[in-house]
């Protein structure tokens, strides 16, 4: 019964813990992987936080350290990029009030960001989390999560105007199919 | 009236998230109703953020067993069976071959399941890295509309597949996937026009039924031009595809 009201506490973020794995791995086997390896360590931990908010936290925390501990056994295909430099300039993004933000463009900019900036965008886009959990998570002060999920979205935005730049694609906006028999 | 530069770029994205108290929220509200520059901002980080929450398939998780990984005791689990089953020795090449005609035929049987159902919206391609993140192409040059995209599985593989549809009846899929197996073609219906081809760690795989030869080879090469470039397709491109559909009979189904 105990173990019942747990598996059933822990589903109700199956498709949230789903989502930041994914985020960060880019691979559907391997999220589920990760989300059914972060089930397992939960429901067999002896103490479970009672405070919700507490227990998302400590839940995304057990996927993010199992997700670390994996990627220290195999590195990465995508190098975590130091980017203090980088971050540096962008507390001046031009923000065009005419920039077409389209999803499928932000979609692929967000693929290309470098590691810490798609994780906190992740956790808080994502996942859902809130700036406290995502404070919590990551063990950094609330004012850290604040700037640095100003600077993913500013890094965000660079990416998707450099996106158009570079490829010389107009990613077009989704139709819909015309009728056939023309 | 307060300026822009007064709201740091942090407070917007609290205000964005929801993370500001009310008389915060109800202070940069007050400055986006008088600032255009401010509301534009405020309603593209919106969007970003939506766009972001939206990056990630939909995707049904259920939990099953209580041990270790399910998934990877029934890996485990199926690698022994057919260990035992198979015999103690597998030919190389032997392996490959079938493993090569089983992608030809899953291939094959996801392009006559064309489930870009009929009147529904183009679904978004997911992020995916290397030379296909340039998808979907555009080809509309080639009478080509880009109908939607889907991302399944075989052999623990990730496939993407992009669907365009012409307005003769030509229906064309582009898959993209990492493989160690080559898809056989010579598995493929020969009513099927299919060309591989692999950029790096990505294979590609584009097929068409009933399309005339000559127009699927020009499209074929024309696609991966653009792919191995990381460009779209140029006007000369654009012009030999455009002929080569006027010149050609629709396709056969």
């Amino acid at each position: 019964m105990f173990r019942a009201a747990r598996r059933h506490r822990l589903e109700a973020y199956l498709k949230r813990l789903y989502g930041y794995a994914y985020s960060l791995t880019n691979d559907p086997v391997r999220s589920e992987d990760l989300v059914h390896d972060t089930a397992v360590k939960a429901l067999a931990a002896r103490r479970v936080p009672r405070d919700e908010a507490a227990y998302r936290a400590w839940l995304f925390k057990i996927l993010r350290n199992t997700l670390t501990d994996q990627t220290r056994r195999a590195p990465p295909r995508d190098t975590h990029v130091d980017t203090s430099a980088i971050d540096g300039e962008l507390g001046s993004t031009h923000w065009s009030e005419t920039q077409e933000v389209n999803a499928v463009t932000v979609r692929l900019a967000f693929s290309e960001l470098p590691g810490n900036h798609r994780e906190i965008l992740a956790a808080i886009d994502v996942a859902g989390l809130t700036y406290a959990e995502a404070a919590e998570l990551f063990d950094i002060p609330m004012g850290t999560v604040m700037s640095r999920i100003s600077r993913a979205r500013s890094a965000l935005y660079k990416r998707v105007e450099e996106t158009h730049t570079r490829t010389n694609i107009r990613v077009f906006p989704l139709r819909k199919r015309r009728a056939t028999g023309r | 009236m307060k300026d822009q530069s007064e709201i740091r770029p942090e407070t917007l994205n609290a205000y964005v998230d929801g993370e500001l108290d009310p008389a915060q929220a109800a202070r940069v509200a007050r400055i986006a109703a008088g600032n255009p520059s401010v509301a534009a901002q405020i309603a593209t980080l919106r969007e970003l953020k939506a766009a972001v929450a939206s990056a990630v398939p939909d995707r049904e998780i259920k939990l099953s067993g209580g041990g270790p990984s399910f998934r990877r005791i029934m890996y485990a689990a199926a690698a022994v069976v057919a260990f035992l089953v198979g015999g103690a020795v597998l030919h190389l090449s032997t392996f490959r071959e079938d493993s090569g005609a089983r992608w030809a035929r899953f291939l094959q049987a996801q392009h006559a399941d064309w489930t870009f159902s009929h009147g529904s919206r183009a679904a978004p391609i997911a992020p995916v890295f290397g030379p296909a993140n340039l998808l979907p192409l555009d080809l509309r040059s080639a009478r080509l509309t880009f109908v939607g995209s889907e991302t399944v599985r075989h052999e623990g593989r990730a496939v993407l597949r992009a669907g365009y549809e012409g307005t003769r009846g030509c229906r064309v899929s582009l898959y993209v996937f990492d493989s160690d197996a080559v898809p056989d073609t010579t598995k493929f219906d020969p009513s099927l026009r299919v060309r591989w081809w692999e950029i790096g760690e990505q294979d590609f795989v584009l097929l068409a039924r009933g399309m005339a030869e000559a127009r699927f080879d020009g499209l074929a090469k024309a696609i991966e031009k653009a792919l191995r470039s990381g460009y779209e397709l140029d006007r000369r491109t654009r012009q030999q595809l455009a002929h080569s559909r006027r010149t050609s009979p629709p396709c056969r189904a």
